[in-house]
Formats: C-alpha cells, sequence, structure tokens
C-alpha cells in the first residue's frame, strides 16, 4: 500500500500524516541543522520518499515515532554530509543569529561547538536529547514515544549529555 | 581568561536552536505544495513493479509488444554493426563538466561516456577534452556546451555556447564538421577553434521568471531567526534560500551573493569567488545593502533544491537569476581571465603515478581519526585533541584526482591552485597536519583558509607525505567584473 490513492492528488492519509506531523519533523531538523533551508529539505525529502515508495508498518502505527527517528537521521546526514565537504555556511545562520543577540565571541565558540559535538553523536542519543531540550518531553513522554521504560531513558538521558560534554570538551580545546 | 565549559544541560537549554514559530508558519503550505506538484508526475514503486493486471496479455498489447521488440532490436543492430556508433569519452575535465539528460544536468567525470545527442557543458573556468571513437579530441573552454551529432559523412560537433578547439584523429573515421549559430565550418588541418560567445557576458532573455519582485531588506525583530546585517567577513550573505517548483525566494542577500549565485557552479561558490576575488568592481552598497526577492518560475523548468541551487547545480534557476539581476539591477557584466597570485601543485619527490600510489597508501591508517566516514571525497577532519596550542587534522583523500586535490587545498590556502604534477588517475590519501591556533579566531571547518602556520605545516606535510608540493605561481582566473549595476526601484 502507498499513502496515496489515485493521481489526481495526495490522498487523505498522507496530507493527515503531513499536517499532523511536519512542524515536528521540522522543528527536530532545525535544531540539528540550525537552519532553515536544510530544516526544509529535510522535511519535503522525507515526506518525498514517502510519496514513493510504500508505508512502511512503523509509520502506520507509531507516525511520530519514525518521522522523528526518520527526521533526525536525515539531519545527520546533512550536517555531516556538509561538514565533509567543509560548506558550513548555512549552519552559521543561526549561530551568527545568536551571536549578533548575545554579542559574545565565547557564545558564538560554545554554540559551534554544541552543534559540531552534536552531529558526532550516535543517531539514537541525537533523539533523546532534542526530545527532552528542543521538544520539552519529559522522561515518561520520551519513554512511551521510543517505547522504551523511564529508567532506561533516565540513563540513556544522562549517558548522551556526558558523551556531549566529552565531545564539547575536546571541541573546545580548538 | 577562558570561562569552564557551562553545565551540559544548560547549554542545551539556552542555545539548542528552535525553530521560531513566525518563519515555519508559510512553510507547511509551500511543502505541502512541492510534495502536490511532484504528485502530478508520481515515480512510486507500483510504477515500477508489474502488476497482475498490467502484464495481462491482450492481442493488442501483444502486438504493441511485437513492434517494440522490432525497434530495440533495429537499435541494437544498428549499434552494433555500425562503426560509427557516435559518443565521446571524456578524456580530461578541469574543473565542472555536466551533461544535460533528459532536463537534468548530472556531473560527468574522466572516463565517462558521452552520447550523441546528449548536450555537455563546461561551468565558468572549466575546461574539458572530449575524445571521439577515431582518436579526435574537442577541446571545450569554459562555459560551453556541445552537442554531438551523426552526420551522413561524419559528425558534426555543435557549439551551442562558449568556445571549442578540434583536433582531428590522423586518420578520422569520417567527417567533422562544427556548427556555431551562425554556420556549418568543416574541420581541416591540425586544429581548429571555434567560439561562440562574445564578451561582455551576454544574458539570455529566454530564460526568466514568470514574476518577480525585488526589495531591500527590513531586518527582522530579536527571535526571528535571521538578522539584519548577516554578511560574513567573506563578503557572502547568509540569507534563506527557499526554491521549490513554482517559487524561487531568498531574504536578506545582498547583490554581491546574489551574483555569485546567479554564475556559481559546483565548487564555486560565493566563499570561492571571495576568496580568490573572482567577481570585482561595483560599489560599496553592493556588499552592504541586502535585498529580498521573491519570483514565480516558469511552469515545466526542471526542479531544484535549495541545496542544489546554493552549490551552483541548478542551470535553468541560475540564468533566470542572471537575467533579473541583468533587468532589475541593470547589473552588466564582463568576464576577464586575470592573473593572480596562486600555488601550481607540482611534482616533489614523487616523480609519477606509481610512486604518489605507493606514498599514498603509506598515509593510509597511519594517523587515528576522530570521525570516519569512508568513501567521502577530499575531506579535512580532526584526528586528535592537540595540546592546546595546535591540533592534527587530516585531508583525506578518496579516490581523488590530482585536480580534486589542487580545488581542496586552494579552499584550504584561500589562493587558487592549478593542478600541475601531470599525474592522471585518483588516489586515495590521509595527509596529517597541524591547525595551528591563531588569535583569529580561524576555525577549521567555516569556510575561511587556514592561517600562515597551518598552511605552512599542511604544506610540509604535503611534501613529506605524498612528495608533492605547492609552488607560489602567478595564475590565470577567470574574474567577473562589474561594469554597471543600479539599485532596483521597489515594486
Amino acid at each position: 500500500m502507498v499513502p496515496r490513492l489515485s493521481g489526481d492528488g495526495l490522498t487523505q492519509e498522507f496530507e493527515r500524516i503531513f499536517r499532523e506531523h511536519w512542524q515536528f519533523v521540522y522543528r527536530t531538523a532545525y535544531s540539528i541543522t540550525g537552519n532553515h533551508s536544510d530544516a526544509e529539505d529535510v522535511v519535503q525529502t522525507l515526506f518525498l520518499k514517502l510519496l514513493h515508495r510504500e508505508m512502511p508498518e512503523s509509520l502506520k502505527q507509531e507516525p511520530k515515532a519514525y518521522l522523528y527517528r526518520a527526521a533526525v537521521n536525515g539531519a545527520l546526514n546533512i550536517v555531516r554530509s556538509k561538514k565533509r565537504q567543509n560548506l558550513a555556511t548555512d549552519r552559521i545562520e543561526h549561530l551568527e543569529t545568536a551571536v549578533a543577540q548575545s554579542e559574545g565571541e565565547e557564545q558564538e565558540a560554545i554554540l559551534q561547538n554544541l552543534l559540531d559535538s552534536i552531529a558526532q553523536l550516535k543517531p539514537r542519543a541525537v533523539e533523546i536529547l532534542l526530545l527532552r531540550y528542543a521538544h520539552d518531553f519529559s522522561d515518561a513522554q520520551i519513554a512511551k514515544m521510543l517505547g522504551k521504560s523511564r529508567g532506561t531513558i533516565a540513563v540513556s538521558l544522562y549517558r548522551a549529555r556526558a558523551r556531549l560534554r566529552k565531545l564539547m570538551l575536546r571541541g573546545e580545546e580548538l | 581568561m577562558k570561562r569552564p565549559l557551562p553545565n551540559t544541560e544548560e547549554i542545551l537549554k539556552r542555545y539548542l536552536p528552535r525553530a521560531p514559530e513566525q518563519i515555519m508558519e508559510e512553510k507547511g503550505e509551500r511543502i505541502l505544495e512541492h510534495l502536490r506538484s511532484h504528485e502530478s508526475h508520481p515515480r512510486t514503486l507500483d510504477d515500477e513493479r508489474p502488476s497482475n493486471g498490467l502484464w495481462r496479455l491482450t492481442p493488442l498489447r501483444f502486438a504493441v509488444g511485437l513492434i517494440a521488440v522490432a525497434i530495440v532490436s533495429g537499435f541494437l543492430l544498428k549499434a552494433l554493426v555500425s562503426p560509427n556508433n557516435l559518443y565521446a569519452i571524456v578524456e580530461t575535465t578541469d574543473g565542472s563538466l555536466f551533461r544535460v539528460a533528459e532536463g537534468k544536468s548530472q556531473v560527468a567525470r574522466v572516463g565517462d561516456k558521452i552520447g550523441a545527442d546528449n548536450p555537455i557543458r563546461t561551468e565558468a573556468g572549466a575546461g574539458a577534452v572530449l575524445k571521439l571513437p577515431d582518436g579526435s579530441r574537442i577541446k571545450m573552454g569554459p562555459e560551453s556546451e556541445v552537442l554531438l551529432e551523426q552526420i551522413e559523412d561524419g559528425t558534426r560537433i555543435r557549439l551551442n555556447d562558449g568556445s571549442v578547439s578540434v583536433t582531428p584523429a590522423k586518420q578520422p573515421a569520417g567527417k567533422l564538421y562544427v556548427q556555431n549559430r551562425e554556420q556549418t565550418v568543416p574541420v581541416v588541418g591540425a586544429t581548429f577553434q571555434a567560439a561562440g560567445t562574445a564578451e561582455p557576458i551576454q544574458t539570455p532573455l529566454s530564460d526568466k521568471f514568470d514574476v518577480a519582485s525585488i526589495r531591500p531588506s527590513t531586518p527582522i525583530p530579536a527571535g526571528g531567526g535571521a538578522r539584519g546585517n548577516n554578511t560574513t567577513a567573506l563578503g557572502c550573505s547568509m540569507g534563506e534560500i527557499q526554491l521549490d517548483p513554482r517559487r524561487f525566494v531568498v531574504t536578506n542577500v545582498n547583490l554581491y551573493t546574489l551574483v555569485t549565485m546567479a554564475y556559481a557552479s559546483p565548487g564555486r561558490d560565493c566563499q570561492f569567488f571571495s576568496l580568490t576575488d573572482s567577481l570585482a568592481g561595483g560599489p560599496g552598497w553592493v556588499r552592504s545593502d541586502q535585498f529580498d526577492i521573491q519570483a514565480t518560475i516558469p511552469e515545466g523548468t526542471p526542479s531544484y533544491t535549495a541545496t542544489q541551487f546554493r552549490k551552483g547545480a541548478s542551470r535553468e534557476v541560475q540564468k533566470m537569476l542572471q537575467a533579473l539581476l541583468a533587468d532589475r539591477f541593470k547589473l552588466v557584466l564582463a568576464r576577464e581571465t586575470r592573473e593572480m597570485a596562486g600555488f601550481a601543485l607540482v611534482l616533489g619527490k614523487t616523480k609519477d603515478a606509481a610512486q604518489l600510489a605507493q606514498l599514498a597508501s603509506e598515509t593510509i591508517g597511519k594517523f587515528p581519526v576522530i570521525v570516519v566516514q569512508p568513501g567521502e571525497p577530499l575531506v579535512p577532519r580532526r584526528t586528535g585533541t592537540g595540546d592546546g596550542r595546535s591540533m592534527p587534522w587530516l585531508l583525506e583523500g578518496r579516490d581523488a584526482s590530482m585536480k580534486e586535490l589542487a580545488s581542496r587545498l586552494a579552499a584550504l590556502v584561500g589562493r587558487p591552485v592549478v593542478d600541475h604534477t601531470g599525474i592522471a588517475g585518483q588516489f586515495t590519501f590521509e595527509i596529517q597536519y597541524e591547525w595551528v591556533r591563531d588569535a583569529s579566531r580561524d576555525i577549521p571547518g567555516l569556510g575561511r583558509p587556514l592561517n600562515s602556520d597551518s598552511i605552512s605545516s599542511l604544506l610540509k606535510s604535503l611534501e613529506e607525505q605524498l612528495g608533492l608540493k605547492l609552488e607560489a605561481t602567478k595564475t590565470a582566473v577567470e574574474v567577473l567584473v562589474i561594469e554597471h549595476v543600479e539599485k532596483p526601484s521597489e515594486n
């Protein structure tokens, strides 16, 4: 089954999924990429892929969780790819915004370091950190969404923060 | 004195980017519209998989099938028996080369086979040599487009744009003709040169946005996700680009960046133009004043993403932007070739490809790598934490040609680098060099060239580890010069 019914437009089901979740996907991507163009690319690419393939079972059952994971992976791919190509220009958009507001070199360095370090985390760690700090989910909400126990989430969150800090300390030496 | 790193939780709460609501609002409908436009030309797995219904044999389908088999067989037979089955092999490229197939541009690489009726194009500053089956060679100049056509008594090279130099084979398989806009000329003698365009740059009038509005940017209030003056030290604006099949929107972008976007090609983005001074002239406001553009793209234009546009890989949209700048900013550009200080990548202790391959193989796995993404070309990576004053970085090449290495080095040293090694082929290597900290906030990875101490380390490593050197030289760089420009009137 594909998420459209005929050639005369998107199906109601597809549109419903899009309308319900695109903002969540966008916010997720923006928190990783730090700029609107890339976040928009992530949303567009993700839903285009869904248009061109059979709807996965996990998407039908847990659309939000499925799309969230896909958004994290898509955004990380973009950031890592740009990093590999030394194309950091667009990622600086948010960074420079923050710099203008804070007028501090130190803040610039911290934000750059944060984004670089997040890009080096495993996707699962990024998923948990973003649910907590970008989407303000509680441990219980994260556990429900990711299908884990609250205890597991608390431990994973602690480890993700510790790993992030380690990466940021390394990055700070720059 | 530097303060210790704040608590991680505090950093995440304070710095993690959050998408501003007011900027997001308009995006959903636009993305949905884009998805709908794709849906009107759907290509799904259902289309690719034969369903039972599709393959139910009817007399009509049987007849159609027979005809199709006959046509395909005819083509195959012709291809097999015809000694003049026309194609060209990309022998060398110097910069970006594209072939156009089914309305889409694809990068063409050395060794690629270019069939007849597939236009092939070089970008600004690039060149290429195509070799025909009989050994004839077509040398393409910058921004040239050629199309090979099989004709009764030989081959016709249609020069749609730019210039070519044709060297016929000693024993040609047939006659060679070059056709430009005015005439078709037979190729006689050792080398034949033809040109299609003249200076100053002619902006095509056929590629235009349907409707376009330009206005000076208004600073977005704090928290709006962008800022009034977002221009980097290189002069490039960090404004936002939105591109979907029918809509082109840029906000908070100066004219300098707009021109570089319009004339960009892969590897030649705004940073490249700025680092190599490849866009010159114009009054101060070209770099200081920012503009918002909203335009409607004509129906039927190939669809590109904002990323493709930023990379200079959206020829049709770029041509429309060129036309818009010529029309509304009264922009007149001229193309010049200027000599400027640069470097030549030359042989040091390495004398040939075999030696280079040997040295390159010895670099693999020699240094620890923090982040490994195998299979990616020429990527600088950090390889250690360093001693506070410096930090080891790795310039990694995966199946990289010497031209690609030269291009990468150019971005790192901030000057044009031309490949004078004479070595063909692709190499995998890992050069470790030291990024040396200084007071200039020169952070690797932000598209800025390295500082002088880091460049010294890079050059030393290049010589020690790969046996290659960079020699200071004057190099010819194609420069766009702004000859005339006016501020646009608001509409």
